[in-house]
């Protein structure tokens, strides 16, 4: 009898996988040393609410949408933070903030519960690569270095390099990255703990920015990681397909991680793109000033929304390039690609960016989408949930056991429920001690079509709700405390409970 | 070797201009962090930012050797009577000038809109700095009291040596400790 190819191997479970997925529910595939791959593309501050793929009235994601026709779509799928440190943290750790407490900027996740990452729990069974741009995940990701086999530096396949912390002292990462890059030689605006040296690094790597501020390829100005390094998507999105490629040359299955800048501000997208949807004629809803906004008038947050939208189209079209280039490689045969974001981007209430005490849905409300290997058919999944889903589902598509302290559970679609009475978290919570309870904090839940919003300790705000039918009212209009007052009762009473809960271990007896 | 080791100052004032080298690096460092602190205690906890702290001295050695080192080779580069003879003065009034030079550049360019400045103005602001060098060198070195005065300035930091020297020791081995294990 003819032996089976490892491609024919890898193409007959395939067409097995198809067909289950045909039926609905989705199989997971098991083939290099019997699983799957895992391949996770996350592109920093992609707002759900800004893809034309869940229905954003610009064509911002065509790629996307396509991509979509092989993967299970989530429509309602939630970061549990509104900036990158909480939001990556519960995502890499399948737990609440309130749990992991990296709520702060630039935070860490609780020493006592960092074995509980996606990179410890797939074990080194897996081949496992880290790439953030960001250097905030990169940090996180250093917390658990000695789990990644390829941790690369966060400048990697940009314009500027530095690997000082990455490569000399890749033993103590998080904490060298503090100290180095957010004190010594911080090049913010905070002042350089470093005087002789840290006027010299400074001196060569601002000229070393301000040479490549220019690009040819970008009109305004070459993109940058928070003024840090400076960078051209096409040489990230390459560099990210180099090393999917050298992977697919190892002989044994990998799980690979990478976050993506793009289309994080400064919004600055390639030379094909700067003139998309402008004077397009769409005027998004008109809302109320925010108290915590930055009352910027509706034009200008039209205009700033507008380059976002500009470079959410130019990361969706490297994007198709990315995957057109791996299928036709077959490097997509037997992985699980997962695509989602750490938090949104909301440009409305006269405030756009992200993180602060601002929960509404296009700041929390992000992308996700995961295609099986071999799968071909589209499923979409309109429950709430949340990033910190993730990880148990990662555990159990690949076998592995998922440890009960992980607050996240099952996506629907992979074995979980896709009932509506689940309370889904998201918080904000930067200006308050991770060693305190939480008592200043903005925390928004959804259950089922309803959310609440929640303010606590804010001068004039404190103890003040909002709930909205985002049913009805998807832009989220009309409060609803005064007009459901026994929805909001119960809503704001788990909302209390579940605090009550996560405040308990750090409440003074 | 043993022309290099006539040429270079006593011992004593070696120690003095040392010590005011770590004196202003050191204290920077110190008044910097205080600008952190507040945030790091949100997140940050007390072992986690004596680390900190710990890269930061080990970092401030490098610097505070690497200044004088630079001003035992411009002694060593000089005539004899132009900077040795009156090597703490000379060495304390440079170090200031230039080590002040930096910090204020630093604190007041902070901001991105700072940065074309920061970059591309250097050979002027550097030309100030050293025209404001050697006006005071020359001053301190021919104005008796000013001279003794900061001779015994330098004198009187030696005693933040017995401070910062042993941990600057323990923050290496903290350090080395951190990136081993």
């Amino acid at each position: 009898m003819k032996q089976l190819s490892r491609r024919d191997f890898l193409k007959l479970t395939s067409a097995l996988a198809a067909g289950t997925l045909a039926h609905g529910s989705i199989e997971f595939l098991e083939a290099k040393d019997g699983r799957p791959n895992i391949i996770i593309l996350l592109f920093d501050a992609l707002s759900a609410n800004h893809m034309s793929l869940y229905g954003y009235p610009r064509e911002t994601t065509p790629h996307l949408s396509r991509f979509a026709e092989r993967a299970t779509v989530y429509h309602n799928h939630y970061a549990a933070g509104n900036f990158t440190t909480p939001g990556t943290a519960s995502m890499l750790t399948g737990m609440l903030p309130w749990k992991h407490r990296a709520f702060n900027q630039g935070g860490l996740i609780k020493t006592e519960l960092i074995q509980n990452n996606l990179f410890s729990l797939l074990g080194s069974d897996y081949f496992r690569l880290a790439f953030s741009q960001n250097p905030w995940p990169d940090r996180l990701v250093g917390q658990f270095h000695r789990d990644v086999e390829r941790f690369l530096p966060s400048t990697a396949y940009s314009l500027r390099g530095n690997k000082l912390v990455s490569d000399k002292l890749h033993n103590d990462r998080y904490m060298a990255s503090i100290a180095f890059e957010e004190f010594l030689f911080t090049l913010n605006t905070d002042v350089m703990g470093s005087s002789l040296l840290g006027y010299l690094y400074k001196t060569l790597a601002l000229d070393a920015i301000l040479k490549t501020r220019d690009h040819p390829w970008y009109p305004r100005g070459t993109p940058e990681v928070e003024g840090f390094t400076t960078y051209i998507n096409e040489n990230i999105f390459a560099g990210v397909l180099r090393e999917l490629q050298d992977l697919e040359e190892r002989n044994e299955p990998y799980f690979s991680y990478f976050h993506l800048f793009s289309p994080h501000f400064p919004y600055k997208p390639g030379r094909k793109y700067w003139k998309l949807f402008m004077d397009d004629g769409y005027q998004p809803a008109s809302k109320p000033m925010h108290p915590f906004g930055f009352n910027i008038s509706d034009d200008e947050v039209l205009t700033k929304r507008t380059l976002y939208d500009q470079q959410v189209a130019h990361v969706d079209a490297e994007f198709g390039n990315l995957i057109e280039k791996l299928d036709t490689e077959g490097a997509l045969d037997n992985s699980y690609v997962v695509v989602t974001s750490d938090h949104g981007e909301i440009f409305e209430r006269g405030f756009y960016g992200h993180g602060g005490v601002i929960m509404y849905e296009p700041a929390i409300r992000i992308p996700l989408l995961i295609s099986a290997p071999g799968q071909t058919t589209r499923q979409d999944e309109f429950a709430p949930n949340s990033n910190i889903d993730l990880l148990p589902t990662l555990l159990h598509i690949t076998n592995k056991e998922v440890p009960s302290v992980l607050d996240g559970q099952l996506l629907p679609g992979f074995g979980g429920d896709e009932g509506d009475e689940r309370a889904v978290f998201s918080l904000y919570a930067a200006e308050n001690s991770v060693f305190l309870p939480l008592n200043k904090a903005a925390i928004s839940m959804h259950k089922g079509s309803y959310k609440l919003i929640a303010y606590f300790g804010y001068p004039g705000y404190d103890g003040a709700y909002e709930m909205y039918n985002l049913e009805d009212d998807p832009e989220e209009i009309q409060n609803l405390t005064g007009d459901e007052p026994a929805v909001f009762s119960r809503m704001k009473e788990e909302l209390l409970d579940s605090l009550v809960e996560a405040n308990r271990p750090y409440e003074k007896s | 070797m043993k022309k290099i080791k006539t040429r270079l100052p006593e011992g004593r004032s070696v120690i003095g201009v040392y010590a005011v080298a770590v004196f202003l690096v050191y204290g920077w460092t110190l008044m910097a962090s205080f600008w952190k602190v507040p945030s790091w205690m949100y997140f940050l906890k007390i072992g986690e930012i004596l680390s900190v702290y710990a890269y930061s001295f080990a970092i401030d050695f490098a610097e505070s050797i690497l200044i004088l080192f630079v001003m035992l080779l411009v002694g060593l580069l000089l005539p004899k009577h132009w900077w040795n003879d009156q090597f703490t003065a000379k060495s304390v009034v440079w170090i200031s000038v230039l080590l002040g030079s930096v910090m204020l550049r630093l604190y007041t360019n902070r901001s991105p809109e700072f940065w074309e400045d920061f970059v591309y103005n250097q050979w002027t602001w550097w030309g100030y700095t050293v025209l404001l060098g050697i006006v005071l060198s020359i001053l301190f070195s021919h104005v008796t009291w000013l001279r003794k005065g900061l001779e015994g300035l330098a004198d009187r930091l030696v005693v933040f040596l017995y401070i910062y020297m042993p941990l600057t020791a323990l923050s290496i081995i903290v350090v080395f400790v951190r990136n081993i294990f």
